[in-house]
């Protein structure tokens, strides 16, 4: 049986970032084509998330490999953003260029991939949420449902938008890690929206708090060590290994109005890596 | 907005004979973690009998990975809501062996239901399997998904159909 609803959400998210795209290299503010340089990274974190989900749900379906292809059977979210970021560092480890900088380079373009993933709720389900006196009616379902997807959706691509604008200004630590913050956030709070049959939280939903609690804390690290370096001279840092053990070999240069940009060992100037991934 | 939402939801996997209402002399279910073959009168006694609560029914077959995948959430349901609302599986076009070694892996304790000739799912309007179908309190078939349901679809109509 097609599912007509992924199939429209496949379509969907490939239709908005292919526009995007378009679009922001016709004003010359994207470096390189966006589905050339993400496929390598979509397709790595779709094998993670798929067999992420089988191996803790239905171990046994890791035998029968026409099964493991049923998407529609289970995705583990964060599995599947932990493979794509192990194939981008993958990839510039071998080019010996910045991982930081390429994840901060696809990260906009991964989180409206995102929004529209959850936007197209209406497409696949409905859109569930909590009962309200206005919203959408699911199939099947006479009350009015607050559209959380549609809502997570139309956060999540506003903060794209802001991230995008501000790449410049920001650096890529910055960037990733508020990607990481925006979806683990939303995740989280759609999670207590959402209706659930268990009376607990459901698994994903632990994940994503999981990931938020993480970040925050890395991010109050990242805080308390600025402030106690602020104390110190400026001057180039080496940052050493990142939030994901992804040592690039990179610099944070700080200067005078507290703007950081990341330099190489080997270049004068910020170099992400090519699109062969 | 709620029309858009009405006929966007329309390519969601929602279908079946909605609006079917069984009939005949109720009948009782078979006991807890049962695999019982049943004709499709028999299927339509068994919801008779159980007006007065909403009903989740359940079509599925060992050989079906998404069935594999949401008869955890199922079996998990059904625990949740007790009394109040009752499952029962149906086993369509499976091999009775194969069918009770998916029982006993996830642990399904709720009534579940051979269709022998196919009556239940000709009853039903299966399309695909797996498929879930609400009924109300009346008896009434008011929601089906076809397909893998998820934790959020499965939760809305419950409990939709309890406050009806």
């Amino acid at each position: 049986m097609i599912d007509r609803g992924l199939l429209a959400t496949v379509a969907i998210i490939v239709g908005v970032i292919t526009l995007l795209d378009r679009r922001l290299r016709r004003r010359g503010e994207a470096k390189e084509p966006i589905l050339a340089m993400a496929s390598g990274p979509l397709m790595a974190g779709l094998a993670a998330a798929r067999l992420a989900a089988v191996a803790l749900d239905d171990p046994a379906t890791l035998s029968r490999p026409f099964d493991l292809l049923l998407i529609r059977g289970g995705m583990e979210y964060w599995a599947g953003i932990a493979g794509a970021a192990a194939m981008v560092w993958f990839a510039c480890r071998r080019e010996q260029t910045s991982a930081w900088q390429r994840l901060a380079d696809l990260a906009p373009f991964a989180l409206w991939a995102y929004a529209a993933f959850e936007a197209t709720c209406v497409v696949r389900d409905g859109c569930f949420g909590p009962s309200s006196p206005v919203g959408l009616r699911p199939g099947g379902l006479g009350e009015p449902q607050l559209p959380t997807g549609l809502l997570v959706g139309m956060a999540v691509a506003g903060v794209a938008t802001v991230l995008w604008r501000e790449l410049p200004r920001l650096s890529a630590t910055v960037v990733v890690a508020a990607g990481v913050v925006a979806v683990a956030g939303a995740r989280s709070v759609s999670g207590f929206a959402l209706p659930k049959v268990t009376a607990g939280l459901t698994r994903p939903h632990r994940e994503s708090l999981a990931v938020l609690t993480a970040a925050a804390l890395v991010g109050a690290g990242m805080t308390a060590r600025r402030a106690f370096g602020a104390t110190r001279p400026r001057h180039s840092t080496s940052h050493g290994p990142g939030l994901l053990g992804l040592d690039d070999g990179a610099t944070i240069s700080a200067s005078d109005d507290g703007a950081s940009a990341a330099t190489f060992p080997d270049s004068s100037t910020e170099r992400p890596c090519s699109d062969t991934l | 907005m709620g029309a858009l939402g009405l006929a966007l939801a329309s390519c969601a996997g929602s279908g079946g004979a909605l609006g079917f209402v069984a009939t005949g002399a109720p009948l009782a279910l078979p006991p807890s973690g049962s695999l019982s073959p049943v004709s499709g009168a028999d299927f339509e006694g068994m919801l008779v009998g159980l007006r007065g609560r909403p009903v989740v029914v359940n079509v599925w077959a060992s050989w079906c990975g998404p069935c594999r995948v949401e008869a955890p959430l199922l079996q998990k349901a059904s625990q949740r809501y007790g009394d109040s609302v009752a499952f029962v599986g149906v086993d369509a076009r499976d091999n009775e062996g194969d069918a009770r070694d998916f029982l006993r892996r996830y642990a399904i304790i709720y009534p579940n239901l051979v269709d022998a000739d196919n009556d239940i799912v000709g009853l039903l309007g299966l399309r695909g399997y797996p498929s879930t179908y609400i009924f109300d309190r009346n008896g009434r078939m008011g929601a089906s998904v076809i397909g893998g349901i998820s934790e959020q679809a499965l939760a809305a109509r419950i409990e939709q159909a309890l406050r009806k």
